[in-house]
């Protein structure tokens, strides 16, 4: 398998952090279910040098899509849709395929975020090997699938099965492309980044509907999917709106067979209501929102 | 990734040639091979299991994980080029309205059981008999089913208790007769599901623990549920959930009378030449050259749609078609969703994805007061991904500070609550599948195309149990509540009733016992077979059918007889 230089470090240092922890809890007694991988050893060796990374987006496309996917989700406080690394799972996704197995299907079952929990349910210090930084294989027919998504019929010999009548599929590479010289035209030639935020909104508006669409579905999976997509940078996305992401194998609960019961984890309980402060309570606009969304739906309002 | 071929390599002859590794396949495989007959099993997905054949205790392994990119990449749906359809509403709107990946199910071993949230509800006796208690209704064709609940019964119990199905005896004011108490135990509870239950009973309604196929105690070698809140749309990385896979065709393949082929896709079935059997499938290996599998028996276990789709293309017409009944009555579930939104986070998607379940409003048949609606769920909404698009594509939420505050505040994600009404869908002649005739997947085989419209029975019910949907909502604390508009084509991926089985080849595709009136050799085990959807999901019943038709293959006159002890 051939990793980028930025993901093969990655799995160095899990590497090295995970032997840290497996020391650490030397000989304590861990629940394993049937069903689990066994906890992995660590394998000592030299990783290969590492690979060029393969691009797609020139710099000047990349300044570009940095700053749509602020305008989809902007900086404030926490970071925007561009500092939470959109602009590298967008080309990530571009050039998949040029690595092998491509990396579009993250492994499982576990990352390496969450401990392996002890007989009571309580989390122990021992993490999984994180088998989400490795990417399956695909099938030939999700290789062909995938090539034609992002090369379009050009990419493919003989082109897509249905071009003869619904006309040849345009790739993600090609509508990435073609959408941001379009961004770029709409800004009269200037670079995106210089322009103000009205600007910004009024060449967001005129982009084509597809292109808009597939960036704020690619910025959207940036921001919340699993970091090893190449977005979600040192998890402030999930952060940011207050969620754990991955949770396996500690999980919510537990059962405990010694006691014969369910234990819900104390500080994010399942049954109950949730005591700790609400970090971000529903403001005034989000309010205004709904009210004009459930008005329109002809639903009801407390009183 | 495992071997494409898995089970006994060494078998070359084959009593049953079973076309899908879903619920329905599995289940026939597993009362076969328990039986001692050879079975070979042919699906067109991945196997995403490791060690499904290997006997270890810790086996099988899952490639499956926590991850919400994984499940939007094919992972889960087979993309479009490699299953591709369209659809319309009627015959008025031309060849086809689009092309996409329509009501789709996913397409791997296990098949849709593998990243479903297995909701294990049984039908009840009435559920068997709609033909004779409704009346005439202009444009639906409901009918009997050619066998009844008192058939099926044995056969819900044998998959409860081998699959694993959570659930409390005699919490559901409508429970059908049980012949034993569920296997196990509910798990924990929804802390949003309980306010709706509090809300509905100050209305003199019954919100009860889900019964679901997902273990809330270890159970028969797998563990329990840890609740990790990515279930629907997941494969479960610990195997809590009881899927076909790792249940019934894991036991197939432990028999040692078992062979599986994954990505194996079957193209066409061959008919005899001059007779009305199958001589053999023809179908695209892992590498892409084409072979012909041929055993004494045929079964079509992929779904409603693909099953006929199967048929349709094997033969100008449709094989065995001479009712001109392959594809029609098409039945999906019509879907109502009442959402609410409460004022403090109530973190239902901390869990499983639906822990209530409600009977009060499945209705009676042919009463105008309580029409015949379905099972309503309780849920939350999921996974950060899908609630920001639900936000920006469904609730018109524009991208910018707007959008990204609303996932701060989790509106959708930690404050939302759905109650889902899951209801009867009248079949129609008219709703059904055939081939497109223009579109072609990868292999030059036709698509499906899906030719459905609603009918007023359903919507009749909507109109009814809409409002006291939203009554329970308020009266649980919402802030806000209201019905979410559904498209023309209902989301709920059961599938049902494109080769109706019946006494009567003029009405029906096949025979009570599966197998088709006009050939001989050939079965249909799923929901294909169903006359009518029910209010309920369906994967329990399709499991218990498919149990039931292998079983008869073995014991025609006593189909209980075939079972193994459980």
């Amino acid at each position: 398998m051939t990793l980028p230089p930025e993901a093969a470090s990655e799995q160095q240092r899990l590497t090295r952090r995970q032997f840290v922890r497996l020391t650490v809890v030397g000989g304590a007694t861990l629940v394993w279910a049937a069903g689990c991988q066994d906890p992995p050893g660590v394998e000592p060796g030299v990783e290969p040098p590492p690979a060029p990374v393969p691009t797609f987006l020139t710099a000047e496309e990349r300044q570009a899509l940095a700053v749509l996917a602020d305008y989809v989700l902007p900086p404030d406080d926490q970071p925007g849709g561009a500092a939470l690394g959109a602009v590298e799972y967008v080309e990530a996704l571009l050039t998949a395929l040029e690595y092998d197995p491509p990396r579009l299907l993250a492994d499982g079952p576990f990352s390496d975020r969450n401990p392996i929990p002890l007989p009571d349910g309580s989390p122990s210090n021992v993490y999984p090997e994180n088998s989400f930084v490795r990417f399956l294989p695909l099938t030939r027919e999700q290789l062909l699938s995938w090539r034609l998504l992002l090369y379009g019929s050009a990419g493919v010999p003989g082109g897509g099965p249905n071009d003869g009548f619904l006309g040849p599929v345009l790739g993600f590479r090609d509508l990435c492309r073609q959408g941001l010289a379009e961004a770029q035209k709409l800004a009269g030639g200037r670079p995106l980044a210089k322009l103000d935020g009205g600007e910004v909104d009024d060449v967001w508006r005129k982009l084509r509907r597809d292109f808009d669409s597939f960036v704020t579905q690619w910025v959207i999976e940036a921001a919340f999917g699993a970091p090893e997509y190449g977005g979600n940078r040192d998890r402030a996305g999930w952060k940011m709106i207050h969620v754990e992401g991955d949770v396996l194998p500690q999980g919510y609960s537990f059962y405990s067979e010694q006691t014969g019961r369910y234990e819900e984890r104390p500080d994010l309980p399942i049954s109950t209501k949730d005591l700790r402060p609400d970090p971000d309570p529903m403001d005034a606009e989000t309010i205004l929102h709904l009210e004009f969304v459930v008005a329109a739906l002809g639903g009801r309002k407390a009183p | 990734m495992s071997d494409t071929i898995i089970g006994n390599k060494a078998l070359d002859r084959f009593d049953a040639l079973i076309i899908g590794s879903g619920p329905a396949g599995s289940a026939v495989a597993s009362i076969l091979c328990q039986n001692g007959r050879k079975v070979l099993v042919l699906e067109a997905g991945p196997n995403y299991f490791e060690g499904l054949d290997d006997p270890r205790a810790d086996r099988p392994l899952t490639h499956f994980s926590g991850d919400e990119v994984k499940s939007g990449r094919g992972l889960v749906d087979p993309m479009l080029a490699i299953c591709p359809r369209s659809y319309r509403t009627s015959e008025a709107d031309g060849e086809r309205l689009g092309v996409g990946t329509y009501e789709v199910l996913p397409q791997n071993v296990g098949g849709g059981s593998t990243f479903s949230d297995l909701k294990f509800p049984r039908f009840t006796p009435a559920d068997f008999e709609l033909g004779t208690r409704l009346p005439a209704i202009a444009g639906a064709n409901f009918a009997d089913w050619p066998i009844g609940y008192a058939e099926l019964e044995p056969f819900y119990t044998y998959v409860e208790y081998t699959a694993g199905v959570q659930g409390l005896d005699g919490s559901d004011p409508n429970q059908p007769p049980r012949s034993r108490p569920y296997p196990m135990p509910p798990g924990v509870p929804q802390y949003g599901g309980l306010l709706v239950a509090e809300g509905a009973r100050k209305l003199g309604y019954t919100l009860f623990p889900a019964p679901t196929c997902i273990n809330s105690r270890p159970y028969r070698g797998r563990p329990a549920c840890r609740d990790c809140g990515m279930c629907g749309g997941f494969g479960c990385p610990i195997n809590a959930k009881g899927s076909s896979a790792v249940g019934s065709l894991r036991t197939a393949l432990l028999s040692g009378n078992c062979q599986l082929h994954s990505q194996t896709r079957v193209l066409r079935l061959v008919q005899k030449s001059g007779q009305s059997e199958l001589a053999a499938v023809e179908a695209i290996l892992p590498d892409g050259s084409r072979r012909l599998f041929t055993a004494d028996r045929y079964v079509l276990a992929c779904n409603a749609i693909e099953d006929a789709r199967m048929v349709l293309v094997s033969s100008p017409g449709g094989l065995g078609n001479g009712s001109d009944l392959v594809g029609r009555n098409l039945t999906l579930h019509a879907k109502l969703v009442a959402f609410g939104i409460f004022s403090e986070r109530v973190h239902c998607h901390r869990s499983r994805s639906s822990t209530f379940f409600m009977t009060d409003f499945r209705g009676v048949a042919g009463d105008p007061l309580r029409p015949l609606g379905g099972i309503v769920e309780t849920s939350g909404n999921g996974t950060p991904i899908s609630e920001a698009i639900q936000y920006w594509s469904q609730l018109r939420v524009p991208v910018g500070p707007r959008l990204k505050a609303m996932m701060r505040q989790g509106v959708g994600r930690d404050r939302g609550i759905a109650m889902s009404l899951v209801h009867e869908d009248a079949p129609q002649l008219r709703n059904r599948v055939d081939l497109d005739p223009q579109l072609r997947d990868i292999y030059g085989t036709p698509g499906a195309r899906l030719t459905y419209g609603p009918h007023s029975f359903e919507q009749a019910a909507a109109a009814v149990y809409g409002p006291k949907l939203l009554d329970i909502m308020m009266a649980a604390g919402a802030k806000y509540a209201a019905l979410l508009p559904g498209g023309e084509l209902p989301a709920t991926l059961h599938l049902h009733g494109t080769l109706r089985f019946g006494n009567d080849p003029k009405t029906s595709v096949c025979r009570p016992d599966g197998r088709f009136h006009e050939i001989g050799n050939l079965y249909a085990c799923g929901g294909a077979l169903f006359p009518t959807a029910s209010g309920h999901s369906p994967t329990l019943t399709i499991s218990a059918l498919a149990t039931r038709i292998a079983a008869q293959m073995i014991n025609p006159a006593s189909p209980e007889s075939a079972l193994p002890t459980f």
